[in-house]
């Protein structure tokens, strides 16, 4: 225990003065070295498998008397049709409008009476149908998750009310800063597939609960699923209850799935998207990157989270830190079924939207040339990732949610195990290097939603092509 | 060490107390220190409360208790450097916060780094170095925060109109935590230095050590880090806590606003509430649940599933230190207006408070209660904070159990009369905001 000897250290006295005060005891507040111990291990994975083939995947976690049950399938908004965007979304919102003998508001009533949750949802990747319960009400919530699971109706009725609804927030996500930047992000690297297919008011408009049905039953099929758990539970206790519940869904066959093509810029230009009267703008810089499955993963990561991926990174240290002009600048990759993008953003004060910009093309030219990654930024952010990893395996969710990222995307089994030593084995040099190639010297697609009346003048100033869209993405002007 | 483990095995009525174990001491500079073990992850949680708030702001300084939050992030005599520096170089999961009534600090460490953690915390406590350029650095930081969080969302600064208008001047809750630029522009180096003096001392802070740590190794940092930290010289100021019945609303105010940005109009119904713990506080929570929670709830299942004539509406109680206040807010379904909501809310409330709830709204309430206290505590963050936000509203650290019990002790009467006392008021504020004239479709 070292630091008990630096505690204190009683000051000799040679000369009292009369009406002296007391010393300050002398404390040592030097930065102070770490203590010992801090083992951590992963939790252990169960797995099972149902009469129909189905793979159920136990996490345990006794901490709190919590179960969750999430079905999750492989299958997403990427599989919109043309002309139907959306569809997935709402079809996964409709599934607890009413489902075995149960209305919609039974459905809530009941849950509620439980405590209980069952969600539905898709995100562009995945599908997803999730079961929170108190352990003591696992079975009573089991029965309507299954039923929401394999039996739902898709009442005409609720469907006239959530596309209303659907439409309205369609509306607000047209006023948002963000969503517009992603919109107008996604139609330019994606085109017209995958995520660059995006809802509008026709889509919601032309799909109706027979287009539900016949997706839902082609996508949310037992061979194209898997069950994860986790909480309160072990792989003995859930499995005869799943199995009572869907063993006997025969697999069935799942749709075929579209291919994605992404469009990676060629040369850098700005995209610009008219907010009138905004007080700050939204910028944001993507280009591809290569993904999970790619030698180069670890190097980019982690040069990535010395340049822009955190707080102390440059991008924020600059932009925010030093300059004041915004409340926040990140760079991130965002793994997802097309592979790696990369991200960096920030919402800048208008005023200072092009010096902000020019600092972010600053930071991208310098670590090319005058002022590489050093070592000592690539140890730090080594440092911050394996350290900080064993802190996120504390709640159910995170358990599970980590389970179905290796599932959906066909990650190793143990890629949770691969992620200290792939950090660690990061080198100073080829953490540079990867980011120079993959990202700070490549083009990239720039999109700032602000208001134009008194950013674009400035913008044009930097030298880059520069194309004005509409909160759609359909080019209004080109420079 | 959650002693809660085997807590719902047995019916709610005989359930088994929650509980956060802890210890508690205070040094002798004041400073009150509460600890909490609990090993489930190799994280040790520091969490520092600062008894002070916006409701402490003096006037033309609103906003100034959370740039000086800020500042608390910008460097100390033995740490002089972004405060997240050592920290995230650790991995930790650090941040501060601000509100009405208090500022917290806080960092998730690996359990071999609390002294780094401990160190830290107390050096921004006792010696932090306040100089102009942060200042100004830091100005510009939470002005572009306003701007983001505020200005350039949609409904952004609904929050500053409501309290702005329930709250009366010179009420503490006046102003919102985010202040104004104007304000925020004009605080000089002895703000910072005298706001430091008054209210950052260890008499009027008490910091948790939560998680994966030894008890006699933490006494004994804490000692070494916080012990030597004089305590305020002058008595902690006077509170200027009004007298929470003081004031009472009397009239209807409405205010109707017009934002460029919005997608759609947007109606806030708010009316002055009992404060956190009082009388009423934890049977408006009741209420809110059986108004606008599910499909089947009363409010939000007739305007919204049955008359189809909202798209969305919440209700809920804000409770906090000196006041609550009571919201009720909604979304008109397209081809209806905020004006109907507001008349379809009152003529169904006017007919719950003839009737009142019935003993199955009130029970569903209450396992609804009981669930969110077990998920509340799925975090060791989450009961970090959690000990320190009981000290300071209730006394008592872990004030899990009886912060339940009066969810429990709730009766279909009782939620009738807070409804009532809380409700029938004509005293409101009605914050309706929609899209200019012009841009409405």
């Amino acid at each position: 225990m070292i630091f008990l000897s630096l505690m204190l250290a009683c000051p000799k006295q040679v000369e009292p003065a009369v009406d002296a005060v007391v010393p300050e005891p002398v404390v040592d507040r030097s930065k102070p070295a770490p203590l010992e111990g801090g083992n951590f291990t992963l939790p252990a994975i169960h797995t099972g498998t149902l009469s129909n083939g189905m793979k159920v995947v136990v996490v345990e976690n006794h901490e709190l008397p919590v179960v969750q049950v999430r079905a999750v399938f492989n299958t997403g908004s990427w599989t919109d049709p043309a002309k139907h965007e959306g569809l997935a979304g709402v079809s996964m919102d409709m599934l607890n409008e009413g489902a075995g003998d149960r209305n919609g508001k039974q459905i809530s009533a009941d849950l509620k009476a439980l405590a209980s949750s069952v969600s539905s949802y898709a995100n562009a990747d995945m599908a997803t149908v999730r079961a929170d319960s108190l352990k003591k009400n696992l079975e009573p919530t089991l029965d309507i998750w299954a039923d929401v699971l394999l039996k739902p109706t898709f009442p005409k009725s609720e469907w006239t009310r959530i596309q209303k609804q659907n439409l309205l927030d369609l509306e607000a996500s047209r006023k948002d800063p963000d969503s517009i930047a992603w919109i107008v992000t996604d139609r330019l690297i994606y085109g017209d597939n995958y995520e660059g297919r995006t809802t509008s008011e026709s889509s919601l408009k032309a799909i109706n609960t027979k287009d539900m049905k016949a997706w839902y039953q082609s996508h949310l099929v037992p061979s194209n699923g898997t069950l994860l758990v986790g909480g309160d539970i072990t792989l003995e206790e859930i499995q005869p209850l799943l199995e009572e519940r869907l063993g006997s869904v025969a697999p069935g066959k799942a749709a075929v799935l579209p291919t994605i093509e992404k469009i990676q810029p060629t040369e850098t230009t700005i995209y610009l998207v008219d907010k009138p009267g905004a007080a700050q703008s939204m910028v944001k810089a993507v280009r591809f990157v290569p993904g999970r499955d790619q030698p180069e993963y670890w190097d980019l990561m982690v040069g990535n989270s010395a340049w822009g991926g955190m707080f102390m990174a440059r991008l924020n240290m600059n932009l925010r830190e030093d300059k004041g002009y915004t409340y926040g600048a990140r760079s991130s990759i965002y793994n997802n079924q097309a592979g790696a993008l990369w991200v960096a953003s920030s919402s800048v004060q208008s005023e200072v939207t092009a010096p902000a910009m020019a600092e972010l093309f600053a930071e991208l030219a310098d670590v090319q040339g005058d002022r590489p990654l050093t070592a000592e930024e690539i140890e730090y952010a080594k440092s911050n990732r394996v350290l900080g990893y064993p802190g996120s395996f504390e709640t159910v969710d995170y358990l599970v949610g980590s389970r179905s990222t290796v599932w959906r995307y066909g990650l190793p089994n143990n890629w949770e195990e691969m992620y200290i030593p792939g950090v660690q084995g990061v080198t100073p040099e080829k953490a540079q290097s990867t980011f120079v190639e993959q990202v700070a010297s490549q083009p990239l697609v720039v999109t700032v939603v602000g208001d134009l009346a008194s950013i674009k003048a400035p913008i044009l100033e930097l030298g880059y092509p520069v194309v004005v869209l509409d909160v759609d993405g359909k080019i209004v002007e080109s420079n | 060490m959650l002693a809660l483990a085997m807590m719902l095995a047995t019916p709610a009525a005989q359930a088994q107390d929650l509980s956060i174990p802890y210890e508690t001491y205070t040094l002798d500079n004041g400073l009150k220190v509460i600890l909490s073990e609990d090993h489930s992850v190799p994280v040790v949680q520091v969490n520092v409360w600062y008894h002070v708030g916006s409701k402490d702001e003096v006037e033309g300084r609103t906003g100034f208790a959370h740039l000086f939050e800020h500042l608390m992030f910008q460097g100390s005599e033995n740490n002089n450097q972004d405060y997240f520096g050592n920290l995230q170089e650790v991995g930790a999961r650090v941040n501060g916060t601000t509100n009405t009534d208090r500022t917290n600090y806080f960092e998730g460490v690996p359990s071999a780094y609390l002294p780094l953690a401990l160190w830290g915390e107390a050096d921004r406590m006792g010696f932090l170095v306040i100089d102009q350029e942060r200042l100004d650095n830091q100005k510009e930081v939470v002005r572009n925060e306003r701007r983001q969080r505020y200005e350039n969302r949609p409904f952004g600064t609904s929050w500053v109109t409501l309290q702005a208008n329930l709250f009366p001047e010179g009420h503490p809750y006046h102003h919102t935590t985010i202040g104004s630029h104007e304000d925020l522009d004009a605080a000089t180096l002895d703000d910072v230095q005298s706001f430091y003096d008054q209210w950052y001392v260890p008499n009027n802070a008490v910091l948790v050590v939560a998680g994966d740590f030894e008890p006699a190794t933490a006494k004994a940092l804490i000692e070494q880090y916080f012990g030597t930290i004089p305590a305020s010289a002058e008595p902690l100021p006077e509170r200027v806590v009004p007298d929470t019945h003081d004031y009472e609303m009397t009239e209807e105010v409405v205010v109707r606003q017009e934002e460029q940005g919005v997608p759609y109009a947007q109606v806030w119904m708010a009316w002055p509430s009992p404060a956190i713990y009082e009388e009423g506080d934890a049977e408006l929570d009741l209420l809110s649940s059986l108004l606008t929670d599910g499909k089947d709830s009363r409010l939000y299942g007739k305007l919204v599933i049955e008359d189809q004539i909202a798209k969305s509406i919440d209700a809920y109680q804000v409770s906090r230190y000196l006041d609550g206040m009571y919201v009720i807010q909604a979304v008109p379904a397209e081809g209806h207006t905020t004006d109907e909501i507001v008349a379809a809310t009152d003529a169904l409330l006017a007919e719950f408070m003839e009737e009142g709830p019935t003993e199955t709204e009130v029970s569903v309430g209450k396992a609804q209660y009981e669930a969110s206290f077990i998920y509340g505590l799925s975090t060791v963050s989450a009961k970090a904070d959690r000990l320190n936000s009981y000290n300071f509203l209730a006394g008592e650290p872990d004030n899990l159990q009886a912060d339940l019990q009066r969810y429990l002790d709730c009766t279909p009467e009782t939620v009738l009369q807070a409804t009532k006392d809380t409700l029938s008021s004509p005293g409101r504020v009605v914050l309706h905001i929609s899209p200019p004239a012009e841009a409405a479709q």
